[in-house]
């Protein structure tokens, strides 16, 4: 496979760049709302994450360095299950073109976890099948359309936060991989 | 009775390196050689239209017979094994096809361009012609993700656009795997953040207005390219008056971070002059974006 970049620095200014750049509700959100006609009905106060749905910010803020990258890849790997259901649940005719995209950053997000873990020396392993700590279970499926796009709304919502404030916490790790 | 299913030829067919030596076996069935009362002596060798000379053949026993050539040159032909029968009438026996060429050589100076918005393009220097059909494969990785093989376009035999959505800030290892009938090699592995290999559009809608207060100044503004939320950017700000053909350049560190206006000084008053703009990654990573469409803009009058 290809290598890891063994440079700390460099690796955690990728990892903060790219959660930047995703936590921006431009790239996911906003779409999805426009898409499914949610932008118009002054319907952002329903739109709010699902509490349980992401790992809280400060769930995320007392995890040692290596449960937290287990947190988030184990997240993450929820994340593109949920994309999917989410794609599908779209009307066939029209594609959301940044749900793909989303997809492949979110794998790029992975790839950069696991080196960061290889990097500090962590387990191989990185996304456990089972739910992350911390987290609900999805909901049950919604019993009508209006529902289902709301929960989807809820959902990005609830990715949106839980990728800032993963960066807040990369934000705050020192110059040098010492463990913790 | 045409002879031909009469012998064979070892090898059935040939690829040769160029510069190499290369022999090839006739052995032609007893009951054709009693049948027309020949026997190995008989058998000559014919590349296209044209006879060997005896001198490179070797009679091997009394239903064979060889054929070696030295240090061969380019070939793309024929090789025919014929028998001179009663009547002296000629009789293929056998025909082979002989190609030589050259194994490929390592592919260098591999490298990597994403024309922004669009997929990633890579491209290498193949090394010298094979005069062989050749095969070249891009390969592509991340740690965690193997992507699959990137064939290049008949048209354009090193150069392979990869298929799938480029990903700013993960490291992503790439090579190139050469093959041909007689070898196969690949290139060294590039391991880089397609960031920094990113090549911007032009920066838009460039625009120029004058200012009645000073009349030695022009202001500039643009709109930048999407890349600009991506990435610091930097710019090469060009000018030049009207009729003249030289361009002149705004200092690079004056122009060294992201913006979407600027201010020329020092211009004559009541002049017309053209201006274009192009932009890069701001630590100078990547490929200069096209310049701009040249906006032009005249000076106020001097009071």
């Amino acid at each position: 496979m290809g290598g890891c970049s063994g440079d700390y620095q460099a690796l955690l200014g990728q990892l903060q760049q790219q959660m930047a750049l995703m936590q921006d509700t431009s790239t996911l959100l906003d779409p999805f709302m426009r898409l499914e006609g949610l932008d118009k009905l002054r319907f952002s106060e329903h739109c709010t994450e699902r509490p349980g749905a992401f790992p809280s910010d400060n769930a995320l803020r007392t995890l040692g360095r290596r449960d937290f990258l287990r947190m988030l890849s184990s997240t993450l790997q929820r994340v593109l299950h949920r994309l999917a259901v989410l794609q599908q649940h779209l009307p066939e005719t029209q594609d959301l073109e940044e749900l793909g995209v989303a997809r492949w950053n979110i794998l790029g997000l992975k790839n950069n976890i696991y080196c960061m873990s290889q990097l500090l020396g962590g387990a191989s392993e990185l996304a456990p099948t089972t739910a992350a700590p911390g987290t609900s279970p999805p909901p049950t499926p919604a019993p009508d359309a209006f529902q289902s796009k709301l929960q989807g709304c809820r959902f990005l919502h609830g990715y949106h936060r839980f990728l800032h404030s993963a960066r807040r916490v990369f934000s705050q790790w020192g110059s040098s991989p010492s463990r913790r | 009775e045409l002879l031909h299913s009469c012998g064979h030829i070892n090898p059935p067919s040939a690829v040769v390196q160029c510069g190499s030596n290369f022999t090839a076996v006739c052995v032609v069935k007893e009951e054709c050689m009693d049948f027309f009362h020949v026997n190995a002596n008989y058998i000559y060798w014919k590349t296209s239209h044209f006879t060997i000379p005896k001198e490179q053949y070797t009679i091997i026993n009394k239903t064979a017979s060889s054929v070696t050539f030295t240090n061969i040159g380019l070939l793309n032909t024929h090789l025919t094994c014929n028998v001179l029968t009663f009547g002296q009438i000629e009789q293929n026996v056998y025909g082979i096809t002989i190609i030589s060429g050259f194994p490929p050589e390592k592919p260098k100076n591999l490298d990597c361009i994403v024309d922004e918005g669009k997929k990633m393009l890579c491209h290498w220097d193949p090394g010298r012609e094979t005069h062989l059909e050749t095969n070249f494969t891009l390969k592509s990785e991340w740690a965690t993700e193997k992507f699959a093989d990137c064939k290049p376009k008949h048209d354009a035999p090193s150069s392979c656009v990869l298929d799938y959505t480029i990903v700013y800030f993960v490291n992503i290892e790439v090579w190139v795997e050469a093959e041909n009938a007689l070898g196969k090699t690949k290139s060294d592995h590039i391991n880089f953040d397609p960031v920094d290999k990113v090549k911007p559009s032009a920066p838009r809608n460039l625009s120029v207005s004058n200012s009645e207060e000073l009349s030695s100044i022009l202001k500039l503004a643009w709109s930048n390219p999407y890349f600009k939320t991506v990435a610091r950017l930097k710019y090469n700000i060009q000018y030049r008056t009207k009729d003249a053909s030289v361009w002149s350049q705004i200092p690079c560190e004056d122009t060294a971070s992201t913006r979407s206006s600027f201010t020329v000084q020092d211009l004559k008053p009541f002049t017309e002059y053209v201006f274009r703009i192009r932009c890069i990654k701001a630590d100078g990573k990547g490929y200069w974006s096209d310049w701009s469409q040249e906006a032009s803009g005249i000076t106020y009058e001097d009071r």
